[in-house]
């Protein structure tokens, strides 16, 4: 786009008496109502910060007349054990499965909707309710749904002759898949909405030329779809990976982390540790980890996928 | 958009019966997808109107007399579900206010604003978004014991708004983005001072977005479990908290838990269907327009 030149030419004649003031201070206007968000901002995330970077090295318990005390980085040398490996290696899981089934099933959704001529709207009107379930809703419904002995999931399962003697919720793998699945049906419409406003910004010349060229559907799809896709797909992973790495309000609803700590994730693990049983600051040292693991991730993303944060036109 | 069903459209051969199941398939597997995706609302909806003879029935009972008994017990019963959804609306709208009223003037700035490291800014006020949960509330609960806001709703709204603003700012800045800056550089020349230029040009013409804006927020805070289960005592508890302590008590009240899911999504379902064109926007945070 075209640079745009602030004029820094003051131009108003007569200042009006009620806002002319804003034109006179010495920093800019844009600066000036950027501040209080910059401001409530800094407080809300680098309080946090600091607080957690001082409770990480600490020993704090909440018996009275106990002073936290200083450990150094005894809570972070705690931290590299078989636990937390394994809590590392179901996020793992849990992210990468979650995020295989959402962006497959949802680009697939979206490019079928995006063939069809009838019906786009009431689809569309359809598929985002699950989006707005209270994520502690999803879990009861989904825990209700795989009951043993009366869920509706679990009876349609069985008549296939799965899971008969097993309980979904309480064994191994499956409580993971079910945790999985639950995320993938709450959110996977938004990857179909993602992707679907990115399918229609592809420009139908591309389509004629390919089709010129004698192109059939799956060479199309390959070489003109999926790549004009890319930033749709970039936002899609970013936005799904994030959630998948903050939230754990299904497993807590549902799984509790077990059976055997299987859907124990790493953010679920930093919850039980400090605010169940109290060990703040092992908790704060296992956060911060956290922290560093998200904030390279998304910059991974950011940078290899999206090529740069953000767009300035 | 296609036109694989128009004749001639890109059939190369085979015309009709080709044509015709290249128009079918598409159908049933959307119609599949809208199955997965509404059988589980639909039981839950079905299951709060069922007694419990029926409730637990397999194979499911589609048709049955329908009760409301458990909507009646959750509002008029021992423990009366109005002080939550009271606690829930002051506490969402509360948040979406302060978000919206920030963000309003940050996504402004954020949007007119020529600095370099912009992008870093812009990037710094979303990663604020992007901490783990739990790596938020446990410092937050340690500094809301010293200085008194646990328990309160203040202290709620204050845990929201770190989710909200930069969702706000960023939203808000992708529809100023929008409006051409000419605007209010004519207003200017026409002697408007910055103040009038903004309020007078640009902000009438984002309203709808500040309303989306404001109902998202409202959105995700009715929607957070984890913050209110932490900050909120008996007093200050809002609805989704009630609902998980429903299973904790003696045995799970089925019946009263699918009502009480239907209380807590329906007000939102229909906010979704409101701001429907705005979502892609609003979830992505203006990166995606619809």
């Amino acid at each position: 786009m075209a640079t745009q030149q602030q004029s820094e030419i003051y131009v108003g004649e007569e200042p009006d008496a009620d806002s002319g003031v804003f034109d006179r201070l010495p920093v800019s206007f844009e600066v000036l109502l950027l501040t209080p968000s910059i401001l409530v901002l800094a407080v809300l995330s680098i309080v946090p910060l600091v607080a957690l970077l001082w409770m990480s090295v600490m020993e704090i318990n909440f018996l009275p007349n106990h002073e936290p005390t200083f450990v150094g980085l005894q809570n972070y040398r705690q931290m590299f054990n078989a636990t937390v490996a394994h809590s590392w290696r179901v996020t793992a899981v849990y992210v990468g499965g979650a995020l295989t089934l959402q962006i497959g099933l949802g680009t697939s959704v979206a490019v079928l909707l995006d063939r069809v001529s009838k019906g786009e709207n009431l689809f569309t009107s359809v598929i985002i309710m699950p989006m707005m379930i209270a994520p502690v809703v999803v879990g009861l419904l989904w825990q209700f749904l795989l009951d043993p002995s009366f869920g509706l999931y679990t009876w349609l399962l069985n008549q296939v002759g799965l899971f008969t003697s097993a309980p979904i919720l309480g064994s191994q793998p499956s409580a993971l898949v079910a945790v999985i699945v639950m995320d993938t049906w709450e959110w996977t419409p938004l990857v179909v909405l993602i992707v679907l406003a990115g399918l229609k910004s592809i420009p139908q010349q591309l389509y004629e030329a390919a089709r010129v060229d004698g192109a059939t559907f799956w060479t199309e799809f390959r070489y003109v779809t999926l790549p004009m896709l890319k930033p749709a797909l970039a936002i899609a992973l970013l936005l799904r990976s994030m959630d998948l790495m903050r939230y754990f309000t299904k497993i807590f609803i549902t799984t509790g982390g077990g059976p055997a700590s299987s859907t124990k994730i790493i953010g679920f693990l930093v919850y039980e540790q400090s605010l169940r049983f109290y060990n703040l600051g092992y908790g704060s040292a296992l956060g911060i980890g956290m922290l560093v693991v998200t904030i390279l991730l998304g910059i991974f993303f950011v940078e290899t996928v999206m090529g740069g944060a953000g767009d300035d036109e | 958009m296609s036109n694989a069903d128009l004749p001639g459209g890109n059939a190369r051969d085979g015309r009709s019966l080709r044509q015709r199941t290249r128009t079918v398939v598409p159908y049933l597997a959307l119609g599949l997808f809208v199955l997965w995706t509404v059988v589980p609302i639909a039981w839950m909806l079905l299951s709060s109107l069922k007694l419990r003879t029926n409730m637990f029935q397999m194979p499911p009972k589609l048709f049955f007399d329908p009760t409301l008994k458990y909507y009646r017990a959750l509002l008029f019963g021992a423990n009366p579900l109005t002080k939550y959804l009271v606690n829930s609306a002051i506490v969402s709208v509360s948040a979406a206010f302060v978000a919206v009223s920030l963000g309003t003037l940050g996504g402004y700035g954020l949007s007119r604003i020529d600095v370099s490291g912009k992008k870093h800014l812009a990037f710094w006020i979303i990663s604020t978004r992007m901490a783990p949960i739990a790596v938020v509330i446990v410092p937050l609960y340690f500094v809301y014991n010293y200085v008194g806001l646990l328990n309160t709703r203040v202290g709620l709204i204050i845990a929201y708004t770190t989710f909200n603003l930069p969702f706000a700012i960023w939203l808000m800045r992708s529809f100023f983005d929008e409006i051409p800056r000419e605007l209010e550089d004519a207003a200017r020349i026409d002697g408007a001072t910055r103040w009038q230029a903004f309020r007078k040009v640009a902000l009438p013409l984002v309203l709808p977005g500040m309303g989306a804006t404001a109902i998202i927020s409202i959105v995700f805070s009715w929607n957070d479990f984890l913050f209110a289960l932490i900050f909120t005592n008996n007093q200050t508890q809002t609805i989704p908290v009630a609902a998980a302590q429903l299973i904790t008590q003696t045995g799970t009240l089925w019946g009263q838990v699918m009502a009480i899911g239907v209380v807590i999504l329906a007000p939102m379902v229909a906010f979704g269907m409101i701001v429907k064109n705005y979502l892609v926007s609003g979830l992505t945070m203006g990166a995606m327009k619809q």
